[in-house]
């Protein structure tokens, strides 16, 4: 499960992350062919990365590469049940990412299109949050599709 | 590459209240520059501009007609996009002119089949070059026909035009080909907990041992 090694800036027990905003960064397809960009703010549990993780890579089987974009940085603590108000913060319970709407959470290159979107679809059911399918190719920057190119012409 | 006409109108009202009203008049809030002239800061249609760079591309190069008569060529520098919508948020315009040789980034397309068994790890996706800026090319073509596992592409391969340079590091990795990853290496399970997550586990173990009891005597059991 992705964890860090020791808390960021030392700091265990952190406020809750901002969720207001969107991703300044990492919204685009960079390495893949493919990317799940997620379209509310969410936070998003190591176990629910891996679960998603899990679902691509199961569905592919083998032939394809898979990049994780995010990582689970912070904590966010829990108080025992059945406890009173006060007595500090409760202890570390869960880590997240933070992601807000816009961010490429994963990204995958395999040869055929249909099954790499069946996996992504697979891996958006195992996230907290609406999120969708983007290509490279959507991308306004990218290379124009072949045949837009050969009408052009 | 042929250029588009387009019209546009010189904004005078700034910031984002002006920004987000010319916004909703279907037009998107631009700025001209360049050659050593004062910015103009300009409105353009948005669907219409919208329509070149989707065609076009990032290199599409614009016959901006102003208002008060004057007509300048000018080349996308960048574009703000909103990351969920897709709209186009602002746009930078560099004043050109013809025959200028001028430096862009242009996209390469990875052509033919790898060999089998690999997989093609595209590194960049883009070169920069510099060409006459009436006839930037649209994309550029790199050949993986045939390519087995550890061979790359690098940008001093991609086939340029007659009167296209490259104008950065020719040996800039394009794409690497790898050997296809087997169901093992994809499917690999996480690494098991570190030392720092047995610690934190054992930690909340005791917290919650010591919670317990607390929590029964502040209950009055």
């Amino acid at each position: 499960m992705l964890m860090p090694r020791k808390p960021p800036g030392g700091f265990r027990k952190p406020h809750h992350p901002d969720r207001r905003g969107v991703s300044k960064g990492g919204t685009r397809v960079v390495f893949g062919e493919y990317g799940i960009q997620a379209l509310e703010p969410a936070y998003v549990t190591n176990r629910q990365i891996e679960a998603a993780r899990i679902a691509m890579t199961r569905h592919i089987k083998r032939g394809g590469k898979v990049w994780i974009n995010v990582f689970p940085d912070r904590a966010i603590t829990k108080k025992p049940a059945e406890t009173r108000m006060g007595s500090g913060k409760g202890s570390p319970e869960w880590w997240i990412a933070n992601i807000k709407p816009g961010r490429v959470l994963f990204e995958m290159s395999f040869p055929n299109e249909a099954t790499a979107r069946e996996a992504m679809r697979r891996a958006i059911h195992k996230l907290p949050m609406k999120c969708r399918i983007i290509t490279r190719a959507d991308d306004l920057t990218s290379a124009p599709p072949a045949s837009r190119k050969a009408g052009e012409s | 590459m042929s250029e588009v006409k387009i019209s546009a109108e010189l904004r005078t009202e700034f910031g984002k209240g002006g920004a987000r009203r010319t916004r909703r008049a279907g037009k998107v809030p631009a700025v001209l520059y360049g050659h050593g002239e004062p910015p103009k800061h300009i409105a353009l249609p948005t669907r219409e501009f919208a329509a070149a760079i989707r065609h076009g591309g990032m290199n599409q190069i614009f016959n901006i007609a102003l208002a008060d008569g004057t007509q300048t060529l000018a080349l996308t520098k960048a574009i703000q996009r909103n990351p969920v919508k897709d709209t186009i948020e602002h746009v930078d315009l560099v004043v050109v002119r013809r025959g200028e040789r001028v430096t862009v980034e242009v996209p390469v397309q990875l052509v033919g089949e790898a060999a089998k068994g690999t997989l093609v790890v595209v590194e960049h996706d883009r070169v920069a070059v510099t060409a006459e800026a009436m006839h930037l090319p649209e994309q550029l073509e790199a050949s993986i026909e045939g390519l087995e596992v550890g061979a790359h592409v690098t940008a001093g391969s991609v086939k340029l035009p007659s009167g296209v340079a490259l104008a950065g590091d020719p040996e800039q990795i394009l794409a690497v080909i790898t050997a296809e990853p087997t169901a093992e290496q994809l499917g690999a399970v996480a690494p098991a907990p570190s030392e720092a997550e047995e610690a934190e586990e054992a930690e909340r173990a005791a917290e919650g041992e010591a919670g317990a009891p607390l929590a029964e005597a502040q209950a009055g059991v």
